[in-house]
């Protein structure tokens, strides 16, 4: 509001005497006439005053009930978006399973089951991997999971040919049925035989190895104890990575030594060279080579 | 002081009462949050007087001021519940007011300034009851008519803050908080309302009104 300026302004000073409380406005004022309050509105007001008092004021759990209906409210979207995440794992895990399952077991169809005394029971199914031609393993059936089916709009998509098993089923058939039959069998037992014989060589092979590794550790110099008095350098952790290390490649071995040597760490590579040569004692390596113990 | 001091009413007043053993506005008004009607009644004594007549001089009309009165100690009673002695009473009370009154002004448009009265209805309305001479007494209601015509005659803001200053007896922060406005404006409006009010009394400047009015 814009306050009008043609009337002459009060000073400090007559302001501060008027807050003071004995100025001629406030005297003037008081002489105005009184003017009292009508009795029927103070009876109406004291009336009012008392009858809100009797009403039963808004019980004490009434103040709660908004926070809380917030708080179930939040409780319950937050169950249902936990729920429904759960629920579409579970389809997910279903589906695999379901998946899974049937790229293993391919079972026989009905038609071919034959009028025969052993119709009754099912025959056993045999499970043949055919990465891996061998001795025909019975195939065991995974544990029931009690899961609702996948839905049939998401078919289930068919395993990877090379993946593919290929399930025999020991049944009645015919002569030409049975001597296939028998020729893959045996066809399988003579596989089976060299798949043998080349695994048997490879782990006598490794055998050997592991032996020789052995037989170094054990005679090759403790390792370098670290100083705990001061921190623990970089370069040292590396030094004593280097002298545990376990080399199966000759070539990566003889690497190492020579960055020591060009590390200037003589001791190290001699050290290691030596090792070097205990489980490596064939091993051609040049005259010149810089991995090579400098005679002294 | 302002009326608030000789009437019990107000933050003085609320002082008054401590000082002399009765319960303080925060606490009546506790102990009738609690169900003691006797508190509230207490408490409406102290102060109806104040914050009727300044609905009644704020509004200029008996009967707007009734209607007023009622709303501002309805709405009391309804925040019972959620009151807090956080800050006086008279100060709760008074911003419940005039906030009413500021509704009020809204909903009849601009406030109504009443036209010069008929001084001599006015001086009637005004007289004392017994003076010295009929000049004099004649004089001294012209005098209170003119006071009171100048008081009307206040824009609704200034004479909002005198009429609280002479009926609570709060400072000008007070006010302030009440009218919704800084300190220094409360205080500016009231400067201006004493300015036209000291006018009014100059007018009737006579060897007996003399020291008074300067």
């Amino acid at each position: 509001m814009t306050e009008p300026t043609d009337k002459p302004l009060l000073d400090d000073q007559q302001l501060d005497e008027y807050l003071k409380g004995d100025s001629s406005v406030s005297r003037q004022y008081r002489q105005l006439p009184r003017d009292d309050v009508p009795p029927s509105l103070d009876r109406l007001v004291l009336r009012q005053a008392e009858d809100a008092v009797k009403r039963p004021s808004r019980p004490a759990w009434m103040s709660w009930a908004k926070p809380l209906a917030v708080a179930a409210s939040a409780v319950l979207v937050v169950s249902i978006v936990v729920e429904t995440g759960l629920r579409d794992e579970t389809m997910v895990t279903s589906q695999s399973a379901q998946g899974s399952i049937e790229a293993k077991k391919i079972e026989a169809p009905a038609e071919a089951a034959p009028a025969s005394p052993k119709a009754e029971a099912p025959p056993p199914v045999v499970y043949v991997d055919l990465n891996r031609p061998g001795k025909p393993v019975p195939f065991v059936p995974p544990p029931e999971i009690d899961i609702a089916p996948p839905p049939a709009a998401a078919p289930v998509p068919a395993p990877a040919p090379e993946m593919r098993a290929r399930i025999v089923t020991r049944e009645p058939a015919d002569a030409s049925m049975e001597e296939s039959l028998a020729k893959a069998e045996q066809e399988d037992k003579a596989a089976f035989a060299a798949d043998e014989s080349r695994e048997k060589v490879a782990r006598e092979e490794d055998n050997r190895v592991q032996a020789q590794s052995a037989a170094a550790q054990r005679n090759a110099e403790p390792a370098a104890v670290l100083s705990y008095s001061r921190p623990i350098s970089s370069t040292a952790v590396d030094n004593a990575a280097t002298l545990k290390k376990t080399y199966t490649d000759p070539e990566a071995w003889l690497k190492d030594i020579r960055q020591l040597r060009k590390d200037n760490k003589q001791e190290d590579a001699d050290r290691e060279w030596r090792r070097f040569r205990e489980k490596f004692p064939d091993y051609g390596v040049a005259e010149t080579d810089a991995a090579r113990e400098v005679k002294k | 002081m302002s009326a608030a001091a000789g009437e019990v009413t107000g933050a003085v007043g609320a002082a008054v009462s401590t000082i002399g053993s009765a319960p303080d506005d925060a606490t009546l008004m506790l102990r009738y949050r609690k169900g003691d009607v006797r508190a509230f009644e207490i408490l409406y004594e102290r102060h109806k007087g104040a914050l009727y007549r300044y609905l009644n001089r704020l509004c200029r009309s008996p009967e707007v001021a009734n209607d007023l009165f009622q709303e501002v100690w309805s709405k009391v009673i309804a925040s019972r519940e959620r009151y807090e002695a956080r800050a006086r009473f008279t100060t709760f009370l008074f911003h419940i007011a005039h906030n009413c009154a500021i509704d009020y002004f809204r909903r009849a448009g601009r406030p109504q300034e009443k036209g010069a009265q008929d001084v001599d209805a006015m001086a009637d309305e005004l007289s004392g009851p017994s003076h010295e001479s009929p000049d004099a007494a004649l004089a001294e209601a012209q005098l209170r008519a003119d006071f009171k015509r100048a008081l009307d005659e206040l824009p609704a803001e200034q004479r909002d803050v005198f009429l609280l200053y002479e009926e609570t007896g709060l400072g000008l922060e007070d006010i302030g908080r009440i009218t919704g406005v800084a300190m220094e404006t409360a205080k500016s409006r009231l400067r201006y309302a004493l300015a036209k009010l000291r006018g009014a009394l100059r007018q009737h400047q006579s060897p007996t009104l003399q020291s008074s009015v300067s």
